[in-house]
């Protein structure tokens, strides 16, 4: 699913930067990148999803080499085949919770937002229990239920790809097991490969595969 | 040879100058047609029948006059309605009696800009009616007036007067027919100056007789040809009252009158008695305030003056 | 509705006061300056042409403005009167036809316009239905004066006492509304119409009771001096004039020494025009005014301070502005997070540009909208409104 060969990264403003010789991940699989706090975790989730490009090296994502795609062409492979879920959600206030799932379908032509996508919307709310929420405003909503809608938002295109940060580093324990359950659930049915970031050394068992970032060849003040 | 064609020049030239002349009198009357023709005739209102009379002898075909009280009404204390009323509204001009007749005028909402007063030339020689009865609000409050006579037009050179001012609002009204009321206005003048002469000697002959008047009506006349008149109330139409009688009776005593002059014929209980109990003639003089059944104004002053002459004689 | 579009609806929905009081700024400063001309040229367009309708006014020596105001606009300042003789005179000038005027009373808020026949056709006035007043004590209506009063043809007005605390003051007159005129856009509209006779009866230099004369009057009567009868205060006097009383009303005095606030002459041409402004130019106990210079003086006033309130409102306006740009930046500055997670997860620039970009374009879109309705408003309704606040 994922191929990475001879990858280099630093931000322009600052003394990180990030070199992975190789580094791949098979389809269908459950995969956890591991690390302490700037080792790089993020920033290589965003080069797989192709919203950062190396300096060097090539990023292959599900057969697409990314990082020979123009932007257009990126955001195109990203809104279509990578589901993105965040640590702190990043639903839209000012949007329902049946909105803040569609949203993906809204803000890319590539996507038309046709009569069983919101079929699809509320079946995804149904399975992960709040169905009954769909017509409120995420500020009414507790944490765990945000994180919810959040994945729902991230799986309605049924990307084949699935890259979540820190998908539960905001969860109380209850909420935190409930999410990663629906998580992965969802894979283990859907065959789609998930990779997810985090710092949660408890959660580790559940992914079949854990990359562990110092073994990288990161360099910046915790490398 | 040449002096059959001088002879024939001549009548030639005679016929030219004769289609000439007729051209020049058909060009007149053409003017005077497309005078009116191009803005009409001037709608006059009056509010009595001499006035009316004055104004047609006066306008001519100049002039739309129209008097609308009907014939069995006094025009003095007609009350119109207002669909008259907004017929009075549309006139070019309005011509008013004064000296308070036609009270209906003071209560209206006429134009006053379209108002002539055509006494109002001489208003010094105006009458106060005798006898009216007036009232005041309060010992210091406002006093009404006295009623002042109205039978102007019974005076002939007062009747002048009123044509005067007649012939003076048209002509300002339509300052390029002046030449053609000034006319209609001389003739006019000359019959009531003649009028004039005919009542002054009928009215000589009454010289020192007195009159009574069965209405009081006849002040102007009085006025003018020096008769020594008073008046009762008795109506042409109605038995006078036992009052009325008794106010004749009073009236004889103090001075006896052998004449009456009526508005209309009296009634023949009423002449018969007039004459039997306290010989008095009773003789027509008809104020001639509303349109007559026949003829006009002038024929009937013609006639109220033949009347006055045959009692005289 | 496309999908940025929609999100951007929801994005004002959700944040409607601000929205709202956003437009509502923008609106009002785009508004104030243009609907203040509008209204301001307006107003005086209106004020002008009917001072330019009116050639000249004859009325007592005073404030030509309050002269000027009361004839032509019936303001409620009553000037001092001039006697109806001055009506005649003029007329005898053979210079120019006089219309004369008395505003004083009202009817509630309605002024009661006492004036000649001559008046209707002066100022083009049609009939709607029914026909003008032809005898004491009828009326006719404006149209706006038959709404506010509510009455049609062959109902009654009632004219209103001039204080409440004047008990021994005018009596009110009940007069039947014989007509209702076509709406002409002048103040016109607002005025109840009679003869100017009839104001005169309610002033109540005219009345109507029973003859004095008769047997029946006898409870009226404080006395006799010969052929005088001196009536007592008992004496009823009718308040309304009808068809059977109509002959009982009289006026006491010299109806020339009536009361008129204003004559209106109408000169028969520039030179008459001349010749009569030069025989009152003394102007000791009459004055002659030219409405449309009246108008014009007052209105230059109300030009000049028109130009500081537009210069005032236009630099509150740039402040607003300049506020209005501010709150908009910070706005975008808060929605960055928003822009991020939208180009994440594979939202294209155009479609962000869009939907930061909207809250602007939408609110100047409907400051825009609104200020241009506001301002058709003014130019369609502005001039009846300032008259009604101004009173006149």
């Amino acid at each position: 699913m994922i191929g990475i060969r001879d990858l280099e990264f630093a931000y322009s403003d600052s003394d990180f930067r990030l070199r992975i010789a190789e580094l791949s991940v098979a389809p269908a699989t459950t995969t956890a990148f591991i690390g302490p706090s700037g080792s790089g975790k993020t920033t290589l989730l965003n080069l797989i999803a192709g919203i950062l490009l190396p300096d060097r090296g090539t990023v292959e994502t599900n057969g697409t080499v990314v990082t020979g795609l123009s932007d257009r062409e990126r955001r195109a492979f990203r809104v279509e085949g990578v589901g993105l879920v965040f640590q702190e959600f990043e639903l839209l206030e000012y949007l329902t919770v049946l909105d803040n799932i569609l949203l993906p379908y809204r803000i890319n032509p590539v996507l038309r937002l046709e009569p069983d996508v919101r079929d699809r919307a509320a079946g995804l709310a149904e399975r992960v229990g709040i169905a009954d929420k769909l017509d409120r405003l995420p500020r009414r909503l507790s944490q765990g239920e945000r994180q919810r809608a959040a994945v729902c938002r991230a799986v309605l295109t049924d990307p084949p790809l699935l890259l979540t940060d820190e998908p539960t580093g905001n969860l109380d324990p209850v909420n935190r097991e409930k999410v990663l359950d629906i998580l992965f659930d969802y894979v283990h049915e859907s065959g789609t490969t998930l990779v997810s970031v985090t710092h949660d050394h408890e959660i580790l068992e559940r992914f079949e595969d854990v990359v562990d970032f110092r073994s990288f060849h990161a360099f910046g003040p915790s490398a | 040879m040449n002096a059959r064609l001088v002879v024939l020049g001549g009548w030639f030239l005679l016929g030219l100058a004769a289609c000439g002349g007729e051209d020049a009198a058909d060009d007149e009357t053409a003017g005077r047609e497309t005078d009116v023709a191009a803005s009409g005739p001037i709608v006059v209102y009056t509010v009595n029948y001499p006035l009316a009379y004055f104004a047609e002898r006066i306008g001519g075909f100049d002039v739309d006059v129209r008097f609308p009280v009907p014939a069995d009404e006094d025009p003095a204390y007609w009350n119109p309605t207002a669909e008259k009323i907004a017929a009075f509204q549309s006139a070019d001009i309005v011509f008013l009696n004064g000296a308070g007749y036609a009270g209906w005028t003071e209560k209206a909402s006429l134009p006053r800009s379209k108002l002539v007063n055509t006494s109002a030339g001489y208003s010094d020689r105006l009458i106060e009616a005798d006898e009216s009865l007036v009232h005041a609000h309060g010992p210091e409050g406002e006093h009404e007036h006295g009623t002042l006579a109205f039978t102007t037009w019974l005076d002939p050179t007062m009747a002048i007067d009123q044509a005067r001012a007649i012939r003076d609002a048209l002509a300002a009204q339509r300052p390029e027919a002046e030449a053609r009321f000034d006319a209609a206005f001389t003739e006019l003048e000359s019959d009531l100056t003649e009028l004039d002469a005919e009542l002054m000697a009928a009215a000589s002959a009454l010289e020192g007789t007195p009159v009574i008047g069965s209405h009081p009506v006849y002040q102007y006349l009085a006025s003018r040809y020096g008769i020594d008149l008073r008046s009762v109330h008795f109506e042409p139409d109605e038995a006078p009252s036992d009052a009325g009688w008794q106010e004749l009776r009073e009236m004889q005593q103090e001075r006896a009158a052998p004449v009456m002059l009526w508005e209309a014929e009296p009634m023949p209980a009423t002449r018969g008695r007039l004459a039997q109990e306290f010989e008095i003639t009773s003789i027509v003089f008809s104020p001639c305030a509303n349109t007559p059944d026949v003829d006009d104004y002038m024929s009937v002053m013609r006639a109220n003056a033949q009347r006055l002459s045959a009692i005289a004689d | 509705m496309s999908g940025t579009s929609y999100l951007a609806w929801r994005y004002l929905v959700f944040h409607r006061w601000k929205t709202a009081v956003l437009v509502t700024a923008l609106t009002l400063i785009l508004f104030l300056p243009i609907g203040l001309r509008v209204l301001v040229r307006q107003s005086s367009e209106q004020l002008t042409s009917r001072a330019e309708a009116t050639p000249l006014l004859v009325g007592a020596p005073g404030s030509p403005t309050e002269l000027v105001l009361n004839s032509l606009y019936f303001g409620s300042d009553v000037p001092a009167t001039i006697p109806y003789t001055e009506s005649e005179l003029v007329a005898g000038t053979g210079l120019a036809t006089p219309i004369p005027l008395y505003v004083r009373y009202r009817v509630r808020d309605q002024p009661i316009v006492g004036t000649t026949p001559e008046y209707y056709g002066f100022r083009g006035l049609e009939l709607a239905n029914g026909r003008l007043p032809a005898i004491l004590g009828e009326a006719v209506l404006g149209a706006a004066a038959a709404r506010a009063l509510d009455v049609g043809v062959g109902e009654h007005v009632i004219s209103s006492p001039e204080s409440v605390f004047d008990i021994a003051g005018v009596y009110p007159l009940r007069m039947q509304v014989t007509g209702i005129l076509e709406f002409s856009d002048t103040p016109d509209d607002d005025a109840v119409l009679v003869d100017i006779k009839t104001a005169w009866v309610i002033e109540g230099l005219g009345h109507g009771h029973q003859d004095l004369a008769r047997p029946e009057a006898a409870a009226g009567v404080l006395r006799r001096e010969g052929n005088v009868v001196i009536g007592n205060a008992s004496v009823m006097q009718y308040n309304e004039i009808t068809p059977e009383n109509i002959d009982s009303f009289h006026f006491h005095g010299d109806p020339s020494a009536f009361p008129a606030t204003a004559v209106i002459a109408v000169p028969t041409d520039d030179k008459a025009s001349a010749l009569l402004q030069g025989r009152y130019q003394d102007g000791a106990s009459i004055q002659i005014v030219r409405p449309d210079a009246v108008m014009a003086e007052l209105l230059g006033t109300v030009f000049t301070v028109e130009r500081y309130v537009v210069a005032g409102a236009a630099i509150v306006g740039l402040a607003t502005l300049a506020t209005t740009l501010l709150v908009f930046l910070l706005s975008l500055r808060q929605r960055s997070r928003e822009r991020e997670t939208l180009s994440k997860i594979g939202g294209s620039p155009g479609a962000i540009t869009a939907l930061m970009g909207s809250e602007i374009v939408f609110v100047l879109a409907l400051s825009l909208t609104l200020a241009a309705l506001l301002t058709w408003l003014a130019s369609r309704y502005g001039a009846e409104a300032a008259r009604a606040v101004v009173g006149l």
